[in-house]
């Protein structure tokens, strides 16, 4: 949701409804490699994470890279706590985004679409 | 109880020797690998260590060691992978390839948390907090998302995680001391799981905000147990912050990689 937020600040028109695709362009400078950082990281696959690595450092420089890999570490660590306590969207971000939580599929990580699908 | 994300509210002590052996290892590591770790990165990694390993409000400092160890062991668990590979994990029932004496129920809270928390639902967490407290559990689920960091960052990096299964305590306080099991009271039900931190209401700057919590929902969904919150914003605040990040990639970067992750984990929040 703060994609959507940071995108309108800096006037970008970003393609949010791709956010939970794969191969889709967005619209984010450098977001190939990016996003194939968030891969690498989620995975953790050493030989993937070695090649992605080496490529961004190429492509973005070794600090962004770093700073790329710290943001997708912290992120593979927050969900888990959103997950795990069931957390409720803020109540400001369930009334603003429900048309990109539709659009996105977003919604099928909803509690209700979970306890459907998987109890 | 105050509670913030300004300062690490954590115990001031320095750690044993082991320990200190532990956070030497991680400082050569970061160095020695050749990238540019931001200094701030390295001193919360370091703060983040030792917090792991002191005494909590729940744990002993042993049974928190225990907890690490198990959390690592989930990812070669093999009932874990045959339930990542099913269609819905409640449906593989067996016994998971444990590390450690922990007892069975925390033994799934740290495998289910540590490999699959997309498919977690509230049937399950409320199956398994019939045995364990919501605060052993809020617990574990804080070091949990620590060491998670800790360990996605050293794997993105291409170093090898900190080894903590080898730490001896040495009988100082911090590791020899009784959890003093103490809950924060001021907590509310707010439609997640498990109670919320109580957060101050905005003074309205907009029709929007106005009347809402000022403290978003993920600060506040580990607010029974603040201690846990204070360890783990501690760490998560020097990768990601909403303002005066020392960064070398966009805000717009920034949330597109968080957003991508989140989606990998199938994170609704």
């Amino acid at each position: 949701m703060l994609l959507r937020e940071s995108g309108e600040q800096q006037n970008l028109n970003l393609a949010l409804d791709s956010i939970t695709a794969e191969a889709k362009n967005l619209g984010v400078e450098n977001e190939t490699v990016l996003l194939k950082i968030a891969e690498a990281v989620y995975k953790s696959n050493p030989e993937q994470m070695t090649r992605c690595r080496d490529e961004a450092i190429a492509i973005i420089g070794a600090r962004a890279t770093v700073d790329a890999i710290g943001v997708a570490a912290a992120f593979n660590g927050i969900t888990k706590v959103a997950n795990a306590t069931g957390l409720p969207l803020d109540e400001s971000t369930a009334s603003s985004t429900q048309a990109l939580r539709r659009d996105s599929g977003i919604d099928r990580f909803s509690e209700t679409w979970k306890s459907r699908q998987y109890d | 109880m105050e509670l913030t994300t300004e300062s690490s509210g954590l115990p001031e002590h320095g750690p044993n020797a082991s320990v200190q052996q532990l956070l030497l290892d991680l400082k050569h590591c970061y160095q020695s690998c050749g990238l540019p770790i931001a200094d701030n990165v390295v001193a919360s990694h370091r703060t983040a260590l030792v917090a792991l390993l002191d005494t909590g409000t729940w744990f002993t400092a042993q049974q928190r060691q225990s907890i690490l160890r198990e959390i690592r062991r989930a990812q070669a668990c093999k009932l874990c992978l045959q339930r990542r590979e099913a269609a819905s994990p409640n449906w593989v029932q067996g016994e998971h390839d444990a590390a450690t004496e922990l007892p069975k129920h925390f033994v799934e809270i740290i495998h289910r948390i540590a490999t699959d928390s997309g498919r977690l639902t509230q049937k399950w967490f409320q199956e398994v907090t019939a045995t364990a407290s919501a605060q052993e559990y809020i617990e574990i689920t804080g070091m949990l998302a620590m060491l998670v960091i800790l360990d996605s960052y050293a794997h993105g990096l291409g170093i090898t995680p900190i080894e903590i299964d080898t730490v001896q305590f040495t009988g100082d306080a911090a590791h020899t001391g009784e959890p003093t099991r103490q809950s924060n009271a001021a907590v509310v039900d707010e439609g997640a799981w498990v109670p919320l931190m109580v957060a101050p209401k905005s003074e309205g700057q907009s029709e929007i905000t106005s009347g809402l919590p000022e403290v978003p929902n993920i600060v506040r969904a580990m607010g029974i147990v603040p201690l846990a919150v204070a360890q783990f914003f501690q760490i998560m605040r020097s990768h990601y912050g909403l303002q005066d990040m020392d960064v070398q990639i966009s805000r717009p970067q920034i949330e597109l990689i968080a957003a991508r992750v989140s989606s990998y984990n199938d994170c609704f929040y």
